[in-house]
């Protein structure tokens, strides 16, 4: 398993390095968000090979709560784009 | 054997991810680009869950059921979130691609609604 996961590894950096180019270029407010939620996916995908590299399943706890929080800052961002608050 | 498939589904999962980040990358608006991180939010990592189950549970024989969990999570968070950045797309007027075909929301009933500020 060692070398398969070093190599998806590797590959999910590029991918992250192609999300942030979006978050520095995209010409709206809204494609920098999407972009963001698609860097924290990156590194779910990620945290869930390092559980497979080093067979701890302690890091499929550190996925579930980056899924959650997530979740909570991309509807919140939103909000505020539609809204101009969050909580009302 | 196992391990074979363990090893192919990741690859499988890095491969939707990088579908989806190129899609992400290159497709012309907001709108379609939010077609390429639904294909990395659900395909990509739903392969390397299911690898890191076959993982924990057949090859090194522990008792491991969060995948389960953090998949039922996405598939029902990343529909919504999706959705609601595109309807603030929508709603605070970012343009479509100049090669759009239609717009069915503009001449419908509920465009109305979204003037109103409803949600």
């Amino acid at each position: 398993m060692g070398a398969v996961t070093t190599i998806a590894l590797l590959l999910l950096g590029i991918a992250i390095v192609g999300c942030l180019y979006r978050v520095v270029v995209g010409p709206s407010v809204q494609d920098r968000a999407l972009a963001l939620d698609s860097v924290v996916i990156c590194v779910m995908t990620s945290m869930v090979v390092i559980a497979i590299k080093y067979s701890s399943g302690f890091f499929l706890d550190v996925a579930l709560v980056t899924a959650v929080i997530s979740f909570i800052s991309t509807i919140a961002i939103a909000k505020f784009l539609i809204k101009g608050k969050i909580i009302d | 054997m196992i391990e074979a498939i363990v090893g192919i589904l990741i690859f499988l999962g890095v491969f939707f991810v990088a579908v989806g980040v190129i899609g992400l990358v290159r497709f012309p608006d907001v709108y379609t680009r939010a077609h390429a991180t639904g294909l990395l939010s659900t395909l990509g990592i739903g392969c390397v869950l299911a690898a890191s189950l076959l993982y924990f549970n057949w090859v090194i024989d522990t008792f491991s059921i969060k995948e389960l969990l953090i998949m039922a999570f996405l598939l029902f968070t990343c529909p919504v979130s999706t959705h609601i950045i595109i309807q603030s797309a929508y709603r605070t007027k970012v343009a479509l691609w100049e090669k759009s075909v239609t717009d069915e929301l503009k001449d419908s009933a509920s465009a109305k609604d979204i003037e109103a500020g409803s949600i």
